[in-house]
């Protein structure tokens, strides 16, 4: 289950300062999803970066599994995020040099797992690209990188999914597609999925959503 | 274990960076590691020989006849069961059988010598201690095998010496005991008794006296000698202990070895430079792959550890291949010095040269990155948010908030001390070290401040016709861009300091070692001229229609006081002193020579103070004055308006400084460290000097002839032929620091190709911009070389200019010698930044411009 409660949090723009996000309170339940829509420039990239602990709130507590993010450390919260969640970018983010099985055992590795190999094919069997799991990611379609992206990011089978829009790199065929896999290996995991997106239909394929303009939950 | 893997497919995955660093780094290491190595053979060698370059485990030794009181005193603070001997050397002509002259070592033993090593002699292989037969007889002598062959002699030939003639008994063809002199003037050993049989040693003759000593194996040398010391009224009686004696047979090996020394710091430190942005680009493409991993779980600490152990990985690569380098570099080097190393040496690889290696590999790599290694506390995955802010703005770690902060200093400063200790250990001396760290840190600052100034100047600069924008770009983008610029600009600015200053001294350094050839050099010098001799020396010069010039008394003496006070000898010999503790303990440790002059001579100059004027009337009631040489004054702590007592035969003599002058030692004249006023010294036993500039060889042969015939104890050293002798010194010296340059050329390439093609990296992104926008190819070619040669250029001029500078400084206070302006290294080092900076702008500029304007934007 995740909570936040009345998070606040300001930037500079030269001399003005902007509330990206301005107390802003919600609750999503464990194995639900919930979708952050808005405009660009609203805040929602801002929440998520909160929520996944990216960044730190200047007021307001985020609980995560029972876990209040403010209490731990910067080691601490890495080590959090490791095993308790999982990220989904926008433009893929992987590792030029490495192939897709090794992308996809990253964390594992990082957190010393054994089989790391075993469980990093069968996440990519899980996305469907068994078949390309020795490919090095300039050897893949977009849509192939962000398949192994989203199995890098369930490899750990993380509680909760933050996804960054998924489809937003990836033409409408493609995104679709992606927004398959991506919501199947959700319900069959039960993780919990916060995504942000300003496609409402993929949105809407969200338990829930709630709309932030301004800073401001709407 | 699984980390490692991924750093190694990393490193596989950056091969270009890999080689770069690697090779980089092991080029700056290897002229260090081979000096290093070459240096701690030496050791080895000298450490393992150097009871046999003494001929003994401790010397007393005097440029007098040793008292016997003096004797007794040193024998009976001997452990029970030590073994004396008594040694005589001195230098003087020989006349060969066919009426040729020349001067030679002459080395008379006694009884016990040596205690260990000794001579070979062509008939026998091994080395011999064994003098009885010389000893025994009084007209036995053993001359080194170079003398045979240039006085066309045999075993039974009769040589001429002072007023004795002698038999060649044994050809001496190795001696354990010689050192540099022996490639001036051969060796003939004799016993002391023949010696009395010549006559050559009388009053203030130029003569070592000493006593050699066997100890028991037991005996704590160090504390022995140093209670002697204490025990030794006298400051002109000098002790010296076998280490002492191998490191004085190689000092001027070590004089060379210094400098060598620092330029092997200058090529190490290029290459770190060199190191550092090679490390700084790589690290800046691998920043978004940091933050990925972050995202990831990895902890910052993790971050750290793994490109920790990426650069020690690298680091350690480039020592092994140094290393192996050092192999070929060594013998190299002993080539190079061997003119100056009486002893042939084994080149052992040591346990300290391989620690040095890798600590200098390893956390000179580390402390290289730290400054940029420190920005990995500013990662932040936020950035791979699809709405989070630019990351080239954010993670930029050269961007305006990072580049300049105070904890990029902070981390600068391990490398920077590491910098500082290298120079300090390389140079033996912790001024010259600061000195040296000093000027590259003042040359930072002035190269700082001028480009600053100049990109105020460029940002005024308007320039307004359609035509040239590809010159107002390029001057718009170097003023805005500010810090970039200048951080580019103290690069090679620094990198053309560093280039053009080892040449630079160099040309000074040899300069000052060879001849002057504006000066006239006399042909001949002679020494040793008793007072009664001096007009049948004088007549030998008129017979041959020669002018004597510069006849110049000398007068051995004892310092007692300096202002009434004792006259402190110093703290006597002792392991690890700076190479300024070494000189001002010789020059404390010794007799002092006076004479007297009215005015100054041809190469010498007034440097502070009143000349010495007229001749000193006792009935004054003044004290006479003195004149000293500057840097003889500042070793001793001597100044203007000291009083000095000298002690004479017995008799005492005062005296104040009233100036100071430079002398010119090169010119070859007789010249003193100390100059009384005349009508003080008259009177006082002495030896004169004189030079002469004999016009052909036939005169000069003729005058030595003559000399020897009718005044057998002077000797005369034929300049001409010394001076061969130093310019092919000077010439190995010189070639063993070109080789080190060439390093620093080859670091200094890597400097600035790194530093090019890392902005060129930079450049990608505005290149496909100004594409979008319409700019044509030409333009932007036009607008990317101009910004950067304008840069390269300036930064080049200046960097000469600072480095011109600094030689004129470094030659002054660290070498104490002239300065010349070379012309060619500046000329050198701006047309290599030049040609390096076009080539590096060619290549990298042609890369994007033929690249789509969709590759070039996208830069994430």
């Amino acid at each position: 289950m995740i909570i936040v409660k009345n998070i606040l949090k300001k930037f500079t723009q030269g001399t003005t300062q902007v509330c990206a996000v301005n107390k802003v309170s919600f609750q999503v339940e464990k194995g639900k999803t919930l979708a952050i829509v808005g405009p660009s420039g609203s805040g929602k990239t801002t929440l998520l970066s909160l929520l996944a602990g990216l960044d730190r709130p200047d007021s307001g507590e985020i609980t995560i599994s029972e876990q209040t993010l403010s209490t731990l450390n910067e080691e601490e919260l890495s080590h959090f995020r490791g095993t308790n969640m999982g990220i989904v970018f926008q433009q893929f983010h992987l590792m030029p040099q490495l192939t897709a099985v090794e992308n996809v055992r990253l964390p594992l590795d990082i957190h010393g797992t054994f089989n790391a190999r075993e469980k990093a094919l069968k996440a990519l069997d899980d996305v469907g690209l068994a078949k390309r799991a020795d490919h090095l990611p300039n050897q893949l379609s977009g849509g192939e990188c962000q398949r192994v992206a989203i199995a890098r990011a369930t490899v750990v089978e993380p509680q909760i999914l933050f996804a960054d829009e998924p489809s937003g790199n990836l033409d409408t065929e493609t995104g679709k597609k992606i927004s398959e896999v991506l919501f199947g290996l959700v319900r069959k995991k039960h993780m919990t999925m916060i995504l942000v997106t300003h496609d409402l239909e993929l949105a809407s394929q969200c338990d829930s959503m709630i709309r932030i303009e301004g800073g401001v939950l709407h | 274990m699984r980390l490692l893997s991924y750093l190694i497919s990393e490193l596989k995955h950056s091969h270009r960076f890999v080689l770069f660093f690697i090779f980089n780094l092991c080029i700056g290491l290897s002229g260090f590691i081979a000096l290093d190595g070459f240096k701690s053979s030496i050791d080895h060698t000298m450490k393992k020989k150097s009871r046999q370059v003494l001929g003994a485990d401790l010397s007393l030794s005097a440029r007098r006849p040793l008292e016997s009181k003096e004797v007794d005193l040193v024998f009976k603070n001997l452990p029970v069961g030590s073994v004396e001997t008594e040694v005589v050397e001195l230098y003087s002509m020989v006349q060969f059988p066919n009426g040729s002259t020349r001067l030679v070592k002459i080395k008379a033993v006694s009884e016990n010598y040596p205690f260990y090593g000794g001579v070979r002699v062509r008939s026998h292989y091994e080395i011999q201690s064994n003098f009885d037969s010389l000893l025994k007889s009084n007209s036995s002598i053993w001359v080194f095998s170079e003398l045979m062959a240039q006085g066309d002699l045999n075993i039974g030939s009769q040589l001429k010496i002072g007023e004795a003639t002698f038999l060649v008994d044994q050809v001496i063809v190795d001696d354990t005991t010689s050192g540099m002199g022996a490639s001036f003037a051969p060796t003939i050993y004799m016993s002391v008794d023949s010696l009395k049989k010549t006559n050559l040693i009388r009053k203030g003759s130029v003569a070592w006296h000493s006593r050699l000593y066997q100890l028991p194996p037991s005996t704590h040398l160090e504390a022995l000698t140093e209670s002697l010391f204490r025990k030794i009224p006298s400051q002109d009686i000098r002790l010296t202990t076998h280490t002492e004696a191998s490191a004085q047979v190689g000092r001027l090996l070590q004089s060379l070895n210094d400098y060598l020394g620092l330029a092997a710091v200058v090529a190490l430190f290029l290459a770190a430079v060199g190191t550092g942005f090679l490390f700084r680009s790589y690290f800046q493409r691998k920043i978004q792959e940091v933050a990925i991993l972050v995202s990831l779980g990895l902890t910052k600490t993790q971050a750290s550890f793994y490109y920790f152990t990426q650069i020690v990985l690298l680091g350690l690569m480039s020592v092994i291949l140094a290393l192996i380098l050092s192999f070929f570099l060594v013998p190299m080097i002993h080539a190079l010095t061997s003119e100056f190393l009486p002893f042939e040496f084994e080149y052992v690889l040591t346990l300290k040269t391989v620690i040095v290696s890798l600590f200098v590999g390893v956390f000179g790599s580390l402390f290289i990155c730290l400054p940029f290694l420190g920005q990995l506390k500013k990662i932040q995955p936020v950035v791979l948010l699809s709405e989070s802010i630019d990351l080239r703005a954010t993670n930029s770690v050269t961007s305006k908030n990072s580049y300049f902060e105070y904890r990029f200093i902070f981390l600068c400063l391990p490398g920077f001390l590491m910098f500082w200790g290298l120079s300090v250990w390389q140079a033996s001396s912790l001024v010259a070290g600061t000195v040296f760290v000093g000027a590259f840190l003042s040359a930072g600052v002035v190269l700082i401040v001028c480009g600053s100034v100049a990109l105020k100047l460029i940002e005024k600069i308007q320039i307004r016709p359609r035509r040239w924008i590809a010159l107002q770009w390029a001057l718009r983008d170097l003023a805005r861009e500010r810090l970039t610029s200048i951080s580019c600009f103290l690069a090679l600015g620094l990198g053309a300091v560093l280039l053009n200053l080892i040449p630079q001294v160099q040309e000074s350094l040899e300069y000052e070692l060879s001849s002057p050839k504006t000066s006239k050099l006399p042909s001949l010098f002679m020494f040793d001229i008793q007072e009664d001799q001096l007009a049948i020396v004088q007549a030998v010069f008129d017979e041959a229609g020669v002018e004597l010039t510069q006849v110049s008394p000398m007068i051995q003496s004892r310092l007692i006081s300096v202002n009434n006070e004792e006259f402190d000898k110093g703290k006597g010999a002792g392991q690890g002193l700076s190479r300024e503790e070494e000189r001002e303990m010789r020059f404390r440790n010794r007799g002092f020579n006076l004479s007297y002059r009215d005015g100054l001579s041809e190469s010498e100059t007034l440097h502070s103070g009143q000349p010495l004027v007229g001749r000193f009337e006792e009935s004054s009631g003044m004290i006479p004055g003195i004149s000293m040489e500057k840097r003889f004054a500042r070793r001793l702590n001597l100044k203007i308006g000291d009083f000095l007592k000298f002690e004479i035969e017995g008799v005492p003599v005062e005296g104040k400084i009233v100036n100071l002058r430079s002398v010119r030692w090169t010119s070859f004249q007789p010249n003193f460290f100390i100059q009384f006023q005349p009508g003080v010294l008259e009177m006082a036993p002495k030896t004169f000097i004189a030079t002469s500039e004999a016009a052909s060889e036939s005169i000069k042969v003729r005058l030595q002839r003559d000399l020897v015939e009718k005044a057998p104890n002077v000797s005369i050293i034929d300049v001409t032929r010394l001076v061969e002798k130093i310019s092919a010194v000077v010439r190995q010296m010189g070639l063993a620091l070109q080789t080190m340059a060439i390093l620093c050329l080859i670091s200094g390439f890597v400097v600035i190709f790194s530093i090019l093609s890392h902005q060129m990296e930079k450049k990608r992104w505005q290149i496909g911009l100004k594409k979008v926008l319409g700019a044509d190819y030409k333009v932007i070619q036009r607008y990317i070389y101009l910004q950067y040669l304008i840069l390269a250029m300036f930064s080049a001029f200046l960097g000469v200019t600072v480095s011109v500078v600094f030689s004129y400084i470094l030659s002054q206070v660290l070498f104490e010698s002239v300065w010349v302006f070379s012309w060619k290294a500046p000329l050198f080092s701006t047309l290599l930044i030049f040609v390096i900076t076009l080539g590096v702008i060619f290549v990298s500029s042609k890369k994007y411009l033929r690249q789509t304007t969709k590759s070039l934007l996208n830069v994430s």
